[in-house]
């Protein structure tokens, strides 16, 4: 509880009247208790249905009804005043914590609306910055209209922005609306629904009896199946044919899903912005509203798969600066500002590409191709890593005919290498750096040179060999460690020319 | 062991090395620093620590297990342990350059993996300088660089002259207005 206090200086008290406290709604503490409990109740359940003696019931009472104090007197005691400069926040009983957020540390605001807040008309609202794995500030709960006060204070005081902003609410034309139609294609599309398989999954796992092994009984339940099934048709044939159905019934089912998940978090999917904020809302149930500083957005990622690719869609994502991401935790990133456009046509996605960050013209970017013999070392590259890791499995299974599914690795690695190098280009003007390659799955990704945080060249000894050399472009907030910016096989001249291009564009003193 | 004598700026700046550089050819280099050069014979130590005890070990086990050839062939994979560490270590040593530049650090290394960063004055968020027992008593220290950045957001420079690392410190502090993102 015990948070680092205030960085800048803090407006003396003497000069300017104390803004007024606000607190939170006064129906805070029944969100607070039910945060709270939310990590209990499953087991809770689980203890009930079970029945393993009625006295646990009563401590997890004591225990609610403790925490149930304590989410009062927490709520009661959360106090915000708006500064000329900067938030006040005063939270905690034992140990009182008193921030100081300047306006221009904060990057991302994201609220939370579930069936409960919007019952009561209240949101969850977070406010993050760049450094620091911890949200600035979470106020929960307070009322839509104090959310909006704040979030136009935020703006306004900030300093950079032109106070004629229009407000960013739902009166904002939308740039992009997703409608049903998209939400069932995209749900065709993308694999969530194995979210809610692994979810359901590790339920069942964790209120298991002890005596009760779930992978046993799933073991069990399958090997009874397919014996059912072979019993039945002794005929091997029919056999296959079972077996494919299954998998296209579990196909279907995990579509089905993924449809159903898709629908619950993007439902009315709507992303706005203006001359300084964008923000994005969407969700069934739970609505999360996210928005982020258009200046901070660091990175685009495009993304487009095979059946994508047949029905002519793609997705295209952000990467906003806040936290460090290995402290971030879950729940905080699958709240920011990430998708722009979750699905869209190839013009869609560049318009809005080019909306979001000024000065982008994503048709335009002059595509460069990787040195002619890049498909060659990611052939060896794929080929030996796949044949290591298929090596032994394929001789316990196969013994001698081994050689058959290796010459299928070889054969896989080829077209791997070949359609990746075929696609792979990078391109570099004055203002963006941007670099696509895959095979089945392609991916774009896009960035102002600006937001470059260093530059790097590098080579293997295998690189030096063939006279290449990769170029790596780091960003803040990077979500895919690794294979963002980082462009290999380039001729070396063409790095080096590259590396200094991409030196010479950064800012040279900060803004 | 070796005496270790602390000299802060003793082998500090070498000639400002002329070769153009990729990444930072038309850069007006401030200072050029190189890696303590007395980091080999700790390496060299720290190595001997490990190997001698090892080859030891294999050494009774050969008399009392009977097992002869166990001996000789932990005598051969110790020394080239240790003669590998020499050479890689004196080739890396020999390679690394960090040069400060008007407008950022440029750090040049690597022997196999060779990888030249830069990172601009403008990205640096902050900077730790740190030391450990042995590193102290041969005033030797690394300097750590973090940035914003996702994948090359901590920067270590190991094997610094201790004096070199606070100084390099000190001139990347400053000149800071926003948060750099």
């Amino acid at each position: 509880m015990d948070k680092t206090v205030s960085e800048s200086a803090p407006v003396p008290a003497s000069q300017e009247p104390q803004p007024p406290e606000h607190r939170l709604h006064p129906w805070s503490w029944l969100f607070a208790l039910l945060n709270q409990l939310r990590a209990m109740v499953l087991p809770v359940i689980a203890l009930v249905v079970f029945g393993r003696g009625d006295s646990w019931i009563w401590w997890g009472l004591v225990g609610a009804v403790g925490i149930a104090v304590y989410a009062f007197v927490y709520s009661y005691g959360f106090r915000y005043r708006i500064g000329a400069r900067e938030l006040y926040v005063r939270s905690g009983i034992f140990s009182r914590t008193e921030r100081h957020v300047p306006y221009t540390r904060i990057q991302n605001i994201v609220q939370k609306r579930n069936l409960l807040h919007r019952l009561f008309g209240v949101t969850e609202l977070r406010l993050e910055s760049a450094g620091g794995s911890e949200p600035e500030a979470v106020m929960s709960v307070i009322t839509l209209e104090a959310a909006a006060e704040l979030e136009r204070v935020l703006r306004h005081g900030g300093g950079e922005a032109g106070p004629e902003d229009p407000q960013l609410d739902a009166t904002t034309p939308a740039w992009l609306e997703l409608g049903s139609a998209d939400l069932i294609r995209l749900g065709l599309l993308n694999d969530r629904g194995w979210v809610a398989i692994g979810a359901m999954a590790a339920v069942f796992w964790q209120f298991a009896d002890d005596g009760w092994n779930p992978g046993r009984q799933f073991y069990r339940f399958g090997s009874e199946l397919f014996g059912s099934v072979s019993h039945a048709v002794a005929n091997w044939s029919l056999g296959i044919v079972a077996g494919i159905a299954l998998v296209i019934v579990l196909w279907l089912l995990i579509k089905l899903l993924s449809m159903l998940m898709t629908v619950l978090s993007l439902h009315g999917f709507r992303l706005s912005g203006n001359a300084e904020r964008l923000s994005t809302e969407a969700g069934l149930l739970t609505r999360h509203v996210a928005s982020a500083r258009r200046d901070k957005i660091q990175r685009l990622i495009i993304g487009e798969s095979l059946l994508a690719r047949w029905m002519g869609r793609r997705w295209l994502s952000c990467e906003v600066a806040a936290g460090t991401q290995a402290e971030a935790n879950a729940e905080q990133q699958a709240m920011r500002l990430r998708w722009l456009a979750p699905i869209g046509t190839e013009s869609q996605i560049h318009a809005i590409a080019d909306r979001v960050v000024p000065g982008l013209d994503f048709a335009r970017l002059q595509w460069q191709p990787l040195h002619p013999q890049a498909w060659r070392r990611l052939f060896k590259l794929t080929a030996f890593w796949w044949l290591l890791f298929a090596t032994v499995p394929s001789l316990l299974l196969f013994g001698s005919w081994a050689w058959i599914p290796a010459a299928g690795v070889i054969i896989l690695a080829w077209c791997y290498a070949r359609g990746w190098a075929r696609f792979a280009a990078y391109a570099c003007d004055d203002q963006f750096i941007a670099f696509r390659a895959g095979w089945l799955h392609r991916r774009w990704t896009v960035a102002p040179i600006s937001k470059a945080q260093t530059v790097a060249i590098s080579h293997t000894p295998f690189d030096r060999q063939r006279g290449m050399h990769t170029v790596s472009v780091d960003t803040a907030g990077a979500r895919y460690s690794g294979i963002g910016l980082s462009i290999p096989y380039l001729a070396i001249d063409e790095a080096k020319a590259l590396a200094e291009r991409l030196r010479n564009a950064l800012p040279q003193e900060r803004p | 062991m070796n005496s270790p004598e602390v000299e802060p700026q003793a082998a500090a700046a070498g000639p400002p090395n002329p070769t153009p550089a990729p990444i930072a050819a038309a850069a007006a280099v401030e200072r050029v620093l190189h890696l303590y050069p007395k980091l080999l014979s700790i390496w060299f130590w720290g190595a001997l620590v490990f190997v001698v005890p090892a080859v030891m070990v294999a050494f009774v086990v050969s008399v009392f297990a009977d097992h002869w050839a166990v001996a000789p062939l932990a005598a051969i994979v110790g020394a080239s342990i240790i003669a590998f560490v020499l050479l890689y270590g004196r080739a890396y040593i020999a390679r690394f350059r960090c040069r400060l530049l008007r407008d950022g650090l440029w750090i040049d290394r690597g022997v196999w993996w060779r990888s030249e960063v830069f990172v601009p004055r403008t990205r640096i968020q902050h900077t730790e300088v740190q030391q450990g027992p042995i590193a102290r008593r041969y005033g030797v220290a690394s300097l750590k660089v973090f940035t914003a950045g996702a994948s090359h957001g901590e920067i270590e420079i190991d094997g610094l002259i201790h004096g070199d690392a606070v100084w390099l410190r000190d001139e990347l502090l400053g000149r800071h207005g926003q948060d750099g993102v």
